[in-house]
């Protein structure tokens, strides 16, 4: 292993930009979320020395620090569930067009009728394969409280999967060619 | 009622599979300006508490929090005399020095100066700093980071970087990092101690040409300015006052671990500004500015390499940080920075062995 720091920063970059470019392109539009990475990398190398043994955690709470902060200059937010909708319609090609659209169409019904928190609570844990507790940490909030809201996110995804699946496909977001 | 399992399976192919593509290729098209930029600014060596230290200069303006105690590195650089992390009292003065005539002084003479402007800003400031870590074994890895534990003795580096910032905000800038790196222990015991723990790296950078096509800023405070807005800053004292008022007024205070107050920050932003490609009239407004700052100390002192200068210092209102600045006493032009926290083992020094405009990113000024 290469012991030094600028080898070992370069290897931290390449190994986790691509997930915090992907939690940050949820909260912003592409050009300012790069720059929010951008920022979070440069903090990273200053601080390199107390990072902590994983480092994607602290570095997904960086850069949601930032975000922050970038929102209060800004007039509005950027829903989750609207970037989630977008981002979706840079798919891969697949096999049945209308079969994809369709179970686009369940998922975002499906989101849409969830709180952000809970959807930022489902995203860090199974997207980006956080514990609870450092999905925790990353929320600013007490690991305690993120389980519950973990479990609520569960259950109401489940509940709402349910009910967009046994209704036709709903109009609210038009149809996407993938 | 579904499973756990089936139900974060469900989320997970919820993922917008647009996001590989979009992530993979900003990663491509980001990393080299990205990786650049970090590496052009300093590491913070100690993690900020209390001190009123903000985040630093891209440009190459590091600092940190810092403290007491004196480490002696005795090893002469280009035969200039012995190298002190501290500036040492010089002989006792023989007219009485005052802080507030001192820098009305420095102002005419700054105001006097003529300057052509080059196509970069060139500094080569030399730091001493204290380390903190051993740097891991080459099996420890990077997942060792985190767990890495004080250090049991007291050691010291002296490292050198020379930075060509370019006036213009589209052309390349550069530094050199990790020059004539000189590793000092605190006393014999600790050097013994160091050996006796098997020689750890104590630091590991080195020499390090950093090109970079993105445009500098200057941190001033923990504003980012370029080098043009420093140029443009007021020529005059009272505009220039308002202006410190002005950028004090919107700093974000998520930047301070403290805010400070406007007479701590007037302090700062002087460390930044004056190493900095000022026009001669801002640079002469600036110590006038300084003049009218309240609780200052002078002394005439030996820089940290060697050079007479005259240190007027100040310690934040909360008196948990002294920052020192030396200044040369015929030029005006700022030696060196030292910063020392309460309570910390030891200073970071920053002395300015040379700036000024240069022609070319490959020569020196005047050269």
């Amino acid at each position: 292993m290469d012991d030094d720091p600028t080898n070992q920063f370069t290897a931290l970059y390449d190994r986790h930009y691509r997930s915090v470019l992907g939690y940050v392109l949820l909260r912003a539009e592409q050009a300012a979320a790069e720059d929010v990475v951008s920022e979070t990398f440069l903090i990273a190398w200053r601080r390199f020395h107390d990072l902590p043994d994983r480092p994607l955690p602290w570095l997904l709470g960086t850069a949601r620090n930032l975000l922050r902060k970038h929102h209060h200059s800004r007039a509005h937010d950027v829903v989750l569930m609207d970037r989630i909708a977008t981002l979706s319609v840079v798919g891969p090609p697949v096999d049945s067009v209308a079969e994809a659209v369709q179970a686009r169409e369940t998922a975002l019904s499906a989101l849409a009728q969830m709180s952000e928190r809970d959807i930022e609570a489902l995203v860090l844990t199974v997207w980006h394969g956080l514990s609870p507790a450092e999905a925790a940490k990353v929320t600013g909030g007490s690991r305690a409280a993120f389980a519950v809201r973990l479990h609520r996110a569960r259950k109401r995804l489940a509940t709402s999967l349910q009910e967009t699946s046994t209704k036709p496909a709903s109009s609210r977001y038009a149809p996407l060619t993938p | 009622m579904k499973t756990t399992d089936e139900i974060d399976e469900q989320f997970a192919a919820m993922r917008p599979a647009g996001l590989d593509k979009v992530t993979a290729e900003s990663h491509h098209r980001r990393r080299n300006a990205d990786i650049t930029r970090a590496f052009r600014e300093p590491q913070t060596a100690v993690r900020r508490r209390t001190a009123a230290r903000p985040r630093l200069v891209v440009a190459g303006l590091a600092v940190a929090a810092l403290a007491v105690g004196a480490v002696v590195l005795p090893d002469a650089i280009g035969g200039s005399g012995a190298e002190t992390p501290h500036s040492t009292v010089a002989a006792p003065p023989a007219a009485h020095l005052d802080a507030r005539s001192f820098l009305l002084a420095s102002a005419a003479t700054a105001e006097r100066a003529t300057e052509t402007e080059g196509a970069y800003w060139y500094t080569s400031v030399r730091t001493f700093e204290p380390i903190r870590h051993a740097w891991p074994d080459s099996e420890a890895g990077q997942e060792q980071k985190g767990k890495r534990e004080k250090l049991p003795y007291r050691a010291s580096v002296a490292h050198t970087q020379e930075s060509w910032t370019a006036r213009s905000g589209g052309a390349r800038s550069r530094t050199i990092t990790g020059q004539d790196v000189k590793v000092t222990f605190g006393t014999p015991a600790d050097e013994t101690a160091w050996k006796k723990a098997g020689e750890p790296k104590l630091w590991p950078f080195t020499r390090a040409v950093n090109d970079n096509d993105m445009p500098i800023k200057w941190t001033v405070g923990a504003h980012g300015m370029s080098t043009d807005e420093l140029r443009k800053l007021p020529q005059e004292e009272a505009e220039l006052l308002a202006e410190l008022q002005r950028l004090h007024k919107t700093e974000r205070p998520e930047d301070w671990a403290t805010p400070p107050s406007f007479n701590d920050y007037v302090w700062w932003t002087a460390a930044d500004l004056l190493a900095g490609p000022l026009t001669p009239e801002t640079r002469g407004a600036l110590y006038r500015v300084l003049a009218q700052q309240d609780g200052m100390q002078v002394e005439r002192v030996k820089d940290p390499l060697g050079r007479a200068g005259v240190a007027i210092s100040h310690t934040t209102d909360e008196g948990n940080l002294t920052a020192r600045l030396t200044v040369n006493e015929s030029s005006s032009e700022l030696l060196a920075y030292e910063s020392q926290a309460d309570g910390a083992a030891e200073p970071l020094v920053m002395a300015y062995q040379a700036m000024g405009w240069a022609d070319s990113i490959d020569t020196r000024p005047g050269g």
